[in-house]
């Protein structure tokens, strides 16, 4: 008894020791596993912008978050193959239109090797929304377009993947982050240059919920306009009417939808759209979105290198020493609980 | 002879009984997934993210669970990739849990008694919905909540150890009835015993993840402290309406949770990286926890048997209750705590304590389905509200008519 007491306190000693010392190491890991680079780069549209990341391990993370209306045909690494790029997926879909991250673009690869990379992204004029797909997969280019002296962005939409329901929804989205007052409303212009669309509607994304109204049926034809004007009296697709009042309005967004259905065997799905200036009214403050491409800009960019934890020779053998050392103890602890329990057994049988 | 037959027979008799009437709820229960159909696989985009690119649980990704309850989905989704499996997983494990929860009350209460209430258990819509649509370990959490009280009913510490340990690699809350089952076990010998069970179940389990990457593992744990509340009365007053998730690109479980935290700066709409409107809530929140909690639990020295099963079951309620975060599957446990902490009063008072959590906790439910009867803010509201008037009651009830 005497003997398996010692052995449990000594252990007790032995466990508190090893923690310490396992602790100690991950802590000190810890301390310096976090680099972020915030930068800019000068960005030309049509040409490419490379962003230098330092030196990294093998399966480090290499995070690259950008604003999301810097429009980027494509990323390439360099050397190619030394980060392997993560696909993007929340909550299983692939769209990355909730909030924190509907006004973020992000690129994620884990490290195959340790060494240094080149990231390079090829840049599209800057439009004053972030563009981003709610359904499907769509492939976009924007573009400049003037009707009568009016500034338009153009926009040509072509689908690469068609949503299961057939569908596809692109959204150019505008920041909004205000409390929606009775006197909301939004005016703005477009017009079908030319292709096909299922509908365009405007949206309201508030804290809990989307609010969407048609503004542009399918049958609308080519180089037809459309004004729109988005109020608390308008009636949304699922016919509440300035539900949205009083609730915090994070974004507004231009959805605008293309069908499978409207397209023959052969026929690519596409439709070129052209944006006019949009102006928001809420609570008697008044805001002009100009329909403005920028073809010379500054790309703002937050780079993380990750690092990952490797464990070493050490680190298994306090694991293994810890995990031994809790069994011994258990074992002890529970040699002594039984004989304790025989114990009493064997009094009370005497009596 | 026949002294001795017929209790044996009456025995397998009342066994066989049981199993059919298992098998019939078994069945009833298949039946109505065949008939709703609902898509289970949805909750198990974490586990296809981790298989289509080749990366590892705990070592390379850290999940929302603990491995118990997170691998077995992640195996039986790569090696059947179908709802039906994990269905037969979950009834599994649901019928188990019955048959504890009644051998549980059976020793606490009349034959007639544990029977309705086991029954009711079975019944209870939640539960119901949570086997059939939910692919989360809910129902295995239950199982060794059930186990637990039941070992410290039967007071077995090296089982309630190993038990709680268990439950705490399932869902973390399981771990916190460790503290009332320290009290209830008098001789240190035994207190020993109750511990060392526990941290040798958890570390034992633990060992290759703390071994590969001991980072990530403990990312699993710490990653919820990031989380801000939801669906309870903190969260509505601080203006958070909406539900818990990870609305983030999932590929951000692949570093460590505060490397998560450096990304994002807080935000009273990013439920990962809650920034409180009134901080003051958290500490309200945990205080009020913290004390009704542990003084409940120390409570449990001075009593022995039902009466402290009933103190055991009021702490855990407290625990609940307080907290700033609850979702509709926390409904669950709390029914059952709140089926023990009313063992001793009239059985039309518990029946009626019980319906009430039944409209209510299905209500809530209701406002998350896709045609919900309430708007969320309206919805939320009265079920915050009607839970707090509920758990009142049954607490006066349960403590007026158990002393």
């Amino acid at each position: 008894m005497k003997l398996l007491e010692a052995l449990a306190a000594s252990l007790i000693v032995l466990i508190l020791i090893t923690a310490t010392v396992l602790c100690l190491n991950l802590v000190n890991f810890v301390k310096t596993d976090t680099k972020v680079i915030v930068s800019q780069a000068h960005a030309k549209a049509h040409s490419p912008v490379v962003i230098e990341v330092p030196s990294f391990n093998k399966y480090d993370r290499v995070y690259l978050i950008l604003d999301a209306s810097m429009p980027i045909y494509d990323v390439a690494v360099i050397p190619e193959g030394s980060l392997i790029p993560l696909p993007l997926d929340v909550e299983g879909i692939e769209t990355d239109v909730r909030y924190p991250i509907l006004l973020t673009k992000h690129f994620f690869f884990v490290a195959n090797a340790s060494g240094t990379a080149r990231l390079v992204l090829y840049m599209q004029p800057k439009a004053p929304y972030a563009i981003k797909d709610l359904e499907g997969r769509t492939r976009f280019e924007v573009f400049s377009y003037d009707e009568d002296g009016e500034e338009y962005v153009g926009i040509d939409l072509e689908v690469v993947e068609f949503a299961q329901n057939g569908f596809t929804q692109t959204l150019l989205i505008l920041p909004l982050n205000e409390v929606i007052q009775p006197d909301f409303q939004v005016r703005g212009k477009l017009k079908l240059l030319q292709g096909k669309i299922a509908y365009v509607n405007f949206m309201i994304m508030t804290d809990v919920t989307w609010y969407a109204f048609n503004i542009a049926p399918s049958t609308l034809r080519p180089n037809s306009n459309v004004n729109f004007n988005v109020n608390a009296g308008s009636r949304e697709l699922l016919g509440r009417t300035g539900e949205f009042l009083g609730k915090k309005g994070l974004f507004v967004a231009i959805g605008i939808g293309l069908c499978n259905r409207q397209f023959g065997v052969g026929e690519v799905p596409r439709a070129t759209l052209a944006i006019g200036d949009i102006t928001i009214t809420n609570g008697g403050k008044k805001m002009v979105m100009k329909s403005q491409l920028l073809h010379e800009y500054e790309l703002p960019y937050r780079l993380y290198i990750f690092r990952k934890f490797q464990p070493t020779g050490e680190h298994f053998l306090l694991v293994s020493a810890l995990i031994s050392e809790v069994l011994a103890f258990s074992y002890a602890a529970i040699e002594l609980w039984r004989r304790r329990d025989e114990h009493t057994a064997r009094t009370l049988q005497c009596y | 002879m026949l002294g001795l037959k017929s209790p044996l027979i009456s025995v397998s008799g009342s066994t066989f009984k049981c199993a059919l009437m298992l098998m019939v709820y078994d069945l009833a229960i298949f039946f109505l997934f065949l008939a709703v159909r609902p898509d289970i696989l949805v909750w198990l985009y974490d586990d296809k993210f981790v298989i289509v690119n080749g990366l590892l649980h705990y070592v390379d990704f850290r999940p929302g669970y603990p491995p118990i309850g997170k691998l077995p989905y992640t195996y039986l989704y790569k090696a059947f990739g179908n709802a039906e499996s994990i269905l037969l997983y979950q009834l599994a494990i649901l019928d188990l849990t019955i048959i504890i929860l009644h051998k549980l009350l059976r020793d606490l209460t009349t034959r007639r008694r544990a029977r309705a209430l086991t029954l009711i258990m079975a019944l209870y819509p939640p539960l119901i919905w949570t086997t059939i649509c939910s692919a989360h370990a809910d129902v295995l959490a239950l199982l060794w909540l059930v186990l637990s009280i039941y070992f410290v009913k039967s007071r077995k510490p090296l089982a309630v150890g190993v038990f709680s340990g268990l439950g705490f690699l399932t869902k973390v809350y399981n771990a916190i009835l460790l503290l009332p089952a320290f009290v209830s076990f008098k001789s240190h010998r035994e207190r020993l015993v109750l511990l060392s069970s526990f941290l040798t179940t958890v570390l034992t389990i633990s060992a290759p993840f703390l071994a590969l990457d001991p980072l990530m593992y403990i990312s699993v744990y710490t990653h919820h402290l990031l989380r801000g509340p939801s669906e309870s009365i903190f969260a509505l007053i601080d203006g958070y309406f909406s539900h818990t998730g990870f609305l983030h690109p999932t590929y951000e479980a692949a570093i460590y949770a505060w490397q998560f935290a450096s990304v994002y700066a807080p935000s009273n709409l990013d439920h990962f990286r809650y920034a409180w409107s009134y901080p003051q809530f958290q500490y309200v929140s945990l205080a009020l926890q913290a004390s009704f909690f542990s003084a409940l639990s120390l409570m449990m020295g001075a009593y022995r048997g039902a009466k402290a099963l009933k103190v055991l079951s009021l702490a855990m309620l407290s625990y609940f209750t307080f907290s700033s975060l609850w979702s509709p599957v926390f409904s669950i446990p709390v029914f059952i705590i709140i089926m023990l902490a009313t063992l001793d009063v009239k059985a039309v008072h518990q029946a009626s304590i019980l319906t009430t959590f039944i409209l209510v906790d299905s209500l809530h439910h209701l406002v998350w389905s896709p045609w919900p009867p309430l708007d969320v803010h309206m919805g939320l509201l009265i079920v915050v509200v009607s839970r707090a008037i509920s758990t009142s009651l049954a607490l006066y009830i349960a403590t007026r008519s158990g002393g």
